[in-house]
């Protein structure tokens, strides 16, 4: 008895020991499609109805079909009335299909992502960006490749209304695999908001550059005792000052989710790759690094923000933090502050002189999977959802009259029930140009809006992208560095020590092989540079 | 054979759904380590996927961390194991000689508490116990004494890793511990007693040697993912701390970092079968020297 014990417990053993992390062996992949596909031979129309803007086009909708999307966030309360209403009105009727939308949430989408991709669950659209695993995943082959005759076939209105810039963007050497959104706003370009009230009663400096940004920073701290607010709560999530800092020194990135950068100096002209620099090994960075250490020290942030992990905005919107640099979602967290009362805020764009340009289309995008059993079908149910008005504006708004309404102007008002379909919560990369505004906008919000119009600017090597698949193991590695020094540089943590640490920082991206990485990097942008003339 | 099988019909039975879990969950999963040597594609799967050799691995070599992580991924489960075990057969032991009931099991229930705190709620506990305005800072200060937080005190970090550790394991291996102990047959002790055995004597002369094969057991048990650090842990409480990096990164975090930023299946794999195959080299050596040692007491 005792040795069988013995012998169960080995084989227990054995097998904990040996269950590697590789995970199951599921290979279901593209689950065999049983029903008939939506190609445009053998067309069956007579199953949607006549007005379908679909209708007459050759598509053959004889099967019923559910089309499952996957998007990030957070599931909406109202989600199942919206679906219910788009199903009844639109899908169903106009292209006999049901839509299911899944939700993958911040916290593990990192994680669920590829084991998605790779499982055997039914995902024939699914979200994706520049930020969100695009290269990576098309590189491993998960998304269907979206040629021009396949967009013109089961995309037509959409095919027609993205801009080409869009489609240049997202293309990846000069092949699309994922349809980006409808509208880029500018989302790359950072602003403050600062608390007004305290601006006002202790006369601290108007944060209106970058360097009166760091001193009202550095007064605020000064006042941390008497105050009770810290001067820029953060921790180590969010990166807040590095983009304001690029703009200062107009820094712009070359292309989409790869670190490297180049003096851009406002112009529009694409740089000499002599000018390129792979973020982390730049001068710019050691300067960047010195100036966090030294507001470090004067205690802007707690010394353990590195080990925090509350949400920065969080932090500004329950007046503990003096700033929050961000994107346009600033104001958002400002009217938050103001409506729990705890204090008054501005908005600064600290740089105002320098240039801005759009986030990419790219940051935003639907692809349809491989492993769609009906990828035809699901491209149509994206066309729709993209093309058609209504469709969209209870996507991304949920019902008029219950969840938003439009004023005289277009513009829409948040009704009670928003919170539980909140205005764009998910639906990012289906938006649509025509997107209302919010009406009654706040006047601080407008004006940065349009300054930020107006000083749009387009790189001319927008549309490059980089392939790091012959440097894989060099880019994975040095990523790895820059995982593991980057916030503790973004949040001062080496004090006195920075420089030293930043030369073992550059130190071991060498070991990890950023050279090596930097010139393929250098290489492909000379080959595009070459190849369009520009 | 035939005989050997109608008579143990039940318990083999019994057994049956323990074998299928292993060979589902433990077994079938393994041929997923030929996923360490291709270059993934979800249009080709898993076998289809082209061969790469050991490319996959290359990116765990090349910046030469992989032997830092190692020794840190080591060290720090061989504190564990050690002071674990110290500490767990210790308190067992002071529980089991206790005689006032109510306070020992109220004792038992308090140590095994931090054991059903997750990882992320001890991190943030401790951030506000030892950080910059926590309680001891806050003490401290008021007592006139400057400030001083632990995370970015590098040099103790090991030890603090160690008593956290301590604090929320030792409850749940006690328990094991003090099972084992009232299985010690009680006519042991009472013969002691006649002979005039101390309290100490019987600890060093009975209770040790009866927990010996439970130790062995527990040792050798936990020698088996000696390469395999405790992920939570080590993330929640160190997170994206470069200082604290240095002396408390394990395999398990950097692989995480590493391939958050760039999901490659077979990089992932490779890392895997790295940390799979130092412990299947481990548990195979320790039990080698245990059957040299102790025979009566290997896993097999």
């Amino acid at each position: 008895m005792r040795k069988k014990m013995k012998k169960v417990m080995a084989v227990m053993v054995a097998g904990s020991m040996l269950m590697s992390m590789t995970g199951c062996g599921n290979s279901s992949f593209a689950s065999e499609s049983t029903t008939e596909s939506t190609t445009a031979q053998g067309a069956d129309d007579s199953t949607i109805s006549a007005d379908s803007p679909y209708a007459g086009k050759g598509y053959n909708f004889a099967e019923k079909e559910n089309v499952v999307m996957y998007v990030l966030g957070d599931r909406p309360a109202d989600m199942d009335t919206v679906l219910e209403k788009a199903n009844s009105e639109y899908f169903e009727p106009d292209l006999n299909t049901t839509l299911d939308i899944e939700f993958l949430n911040w916290s593990d989408y990192s994680t669920k992502y590829s084991l998605l991709l790779s499982g055997g669950e039914q995902v024939d659209l699914i979200y994706t960006a520049s930020w969100c695993y695009y290269n990576d995943e098309v590189a491993a082959g998960a998304f269907k490749l979206l040629d021009d005759d396949f967009l013109k076939t089961y995309m037509p209105y959409t095919y027609e209304e993205l801009p080409e810039e869009a489609w240049k963007e997202i293309a990846i050497k000069g092949d699309v695999y994922a349809v980006p959104k409808g509208k880029a706003t500018f989302t790359a370009y950072n602003g403050a908001v600062v608390r007004q009230d305290l601006i006002d009663e202790y006369a601290l400096t108007t944060p209106d550059s970058w360097d009166n940004f760091k001193k009202y920073l550095e007064e605020l701290a000064a006042l941390q005792s008497e105050t009770g607010v810290t001067a820029l709560n953060t921790n180590a999530n969010r990166e807040q000052l590095f983009t304001m800092f690029c703009q200062e020194n107009t820094l712009q990135g070359v292309t989409e989710g790869y670190d490297f950068i180049y003096q851009a100096n406002n112009s529009e002209d694409a740089p000499e790759a002599e000018d390129i620099s792979y973020t982390y090994m730049s001068d710019y960075y050691t300067d960047y690094a010195l100036q966090m250490a030294d507001l470090a020290s004067k205690g802007v942030w707690s010394s353990n923000a590195v080990n925090d992990t509350t949400d920065s905005q969080a932090y500004f919107e329950n007046g503990t933090s003096g700033a929050l640099v961000w994107n346009s979602t600033i104001f958002t967290a400002g009217d938050n502050l103001e409506a729990a009362g705890l204090g008054t805020y501005a908005v600064y764009d600290v740089t105002p002189d320098t240039k801005r340009s759009r986030g990419a289309y790219s940051v935003d995008a639907t692809a349809i999977t491989e492993k769609s059993a009906d990828p035809e079908r699901a491209a149509l149910v994206l066309d729709y959802m993209k093309s058609d008005v209504d469709l969209n504006r209870l996507l991304l708004g949920g019902i008029e009259g219950t969840h938003y309404e439009l004023d005289e102007d277009g513009n829409r008002i948040t009704l009670d029930k928003a919170a539980d379909y909140p205005w764009n919560g998910w639906a990012w990369a289906i938006n649509r140009q025509d997107e209302p505004d919010e009406a009654g906008m706040d006047e601080r919000a407008e004006a940065y809006g349009e300054h930020c119009e107006e000083m749009e600017f387009v790189p001319a090597q927008t549309g490059f992208t980089f392939d790091p698949s012959s440097v894989q193991n060099q880019y994975t590695a040095v990523q790895s560095v820059v995982s593991e020094y980057q916030q503790s540089f973004a949040l001062g943590i080496y004090g006195d020590g920075t420089q030293d640490a930043i030369e073992e920082f550059h130190q071991a991206l060498k070991d990890a092989g950023v050279e090596e990485f930097t010139d393929e990097f250098i290489r492909q942008y000379t080959e595009y540079k070459e190849a369009n003339g520009i | 054979m035939k005989k050997l099988l109608s008579r143990n019909k039940v318990l083999l039975l019994m057994l049956v759904p323990a074998l299928l879990y292993v060979i589902i969950f433990s077994y079938v999963p393994m041929a997923g380590i030929v996923l360490a040597f291709k270059n993934y594609r979800y249009s080709d799967g898993i076998f289809g996927s082209p061969w790469v050799g050991l490319d996959n691995f290359k990116f765990l070599f090349v910046s030469n961390k992989v032997w830092q992580l190692t020794r840190n991924t080591l060290l720090y489960n061989i504190a564990f194991i050690v002071f674990g075990m110290i500490f767990e057969v210790g308190f067992a032991i002071i529980l089991s000689e206790l005689n006032n009931k109510v306070f020992k099991k109220f004792a038992q229930g308090f140590m095994f508490l931090p054991y059903f705190i997750s990882w992320v709620v001890v991190a943030t506990i401790m951030l506000n116990i030892f950080g910059d305005h926590g309680v001891v800072n806050s003490i401290l200060s008021a007592a006139g004494a400057g400030k001083n937080s632990i995370y970015s005190n590098t040099k103790w970090w090991p030890v603090v890793m160690v008593c956290v550790r301590l604090w929320k394991q030792t409850g749940y291996g006690t328990v094991i511990y003090l099972a084992a102990i009232a299985g010690i047959s009680q006519d042991l002790y009472e013969a002691a007693s006649i002979d005039g055995a101390s309290v100490w004597q019987k600890i060093r002369y009975i209770t040790l040697p009866s927990l010996k094969p439970t130790v062995m057991i527990m040792t050798l048990l936990a020698l088996g993912n000696i390469f395999r650090g405790d992920f939570g842990m080590f993330y929640q409480i160190v997170g994206s701390n470069q200082l604290l990096l240095k002396s408390s990164d394990i395999l398990d975090t950097y692989i995480y970092r590493l391939l958050l930023t760039t999901p490659d299946v077979g990089m992932t794999a490779s890392a895997g079968l790295y940390q799979s195959s130092l412990c299947f080299v481990t548990i195979v050596a320790a039990n080698w020297i245990v059957k040299k040692i102790a025979p009566d007491y290997t896993l097999f």
